[in-house]
């Protein structure tokens, strides 16, 4: 199987994974469960989303630097 | 021992959600770099051709002023005069041409630079952090499995 790119479909991912968490909160209730949701989950939320938003930065000034000098 | 407020399946699927999130992830932050390279590449060869383009202009410059140089102590001549001018408007546009480039490769760096520290932070979280997560949730999941153990036993 292909490995997904983030930069294209990170939205789909990201979904995918608060689906599944959310799937998971609605019969985890407990001080466990807001532990994880605090050093696990929000977390890896936060860094995902900051790595998708650095990587669309990225290419489009890596798309940018190719159309502007292409002489 | 820590009673768990938790369904067992739903434990499980977001333990392989996680697991297939991680697994799908770990190529895709090295594509990003990839990407970088590639561009890095480019860069550098228009740079190198907009450098060699440049040192032309500038030598056949050169060669037009002395030959222009040379015609002074003879007769005037104004076609050479013109050749020259137009040589060095070529010098002064390759110049711009390099600068450009040269202004986007440090661009790129420095957006590589921003993307690198996204990248090794999300890095070291699939590397490390969700892994715990996972055995976290994994020796929840066996808990809870040995507690209906336990209780079906003891039904």
């Amino acid at each position: 199987m292909t490995p997904a790119r983030p930069d294209d479909d990170g939205d789909y991912q990201l979904g995918l994974l608060d689906a599944a968490w959310e799937q998971a909160a609605q019969h985890w209730r407990d001080d466990m469960a807001r532990d994880f949701e605090r050093y696990h989950w929000a977390p890896l939320r936060q860094e995902f989303r900051s790595y998708l938003d650095a990587l669309a930065r990225l290419r489009e000034v890596l798309g940018a630097a190719e159309r502007e000098t292409g002489f | 021992m820590t009673k768990i407020h938790a369904d067992v399946e739903a434990l499980r699927g977001l333990r392989e959600t996680l697991a297939r999130f991680r697994y799908d992830q770990r190529d895709a932050v090295g594509r990003g770099e990839g990407e970088i390279e590639v561009a890095r590449g480019e860069l550098e060869a228009k740079a190198s051709s907009a450098r060699a383009w440049l040192e032309r202009c500038r030598a056949e410059l050169e060669a037009c002023q002395e030959a222009s140089s040379a015609a002074a102590d003879g007769p005037a001549s104004s076609a050479a005069m013109d050749d020259c001018s137009g040589l060095a408007r070529a010098v002064a546009e390759a110049e711009e041409r390099l600068e450009h480039v040269r202004r986007w490769q440090q661009r790129v760096e420095q957006e590589a630079s921003s993307f690198y520290g996204a990248a090794m932070r999300f890095r070291d979280l699939l590397e490390s952090d969700l892994p715990r997560a996972e055995d976290h949730l994994l020796d929840m999941i066996t808990s809870l499995e040995a507690a209906r153990r336990i209780q079906a036993a003891g039904s």
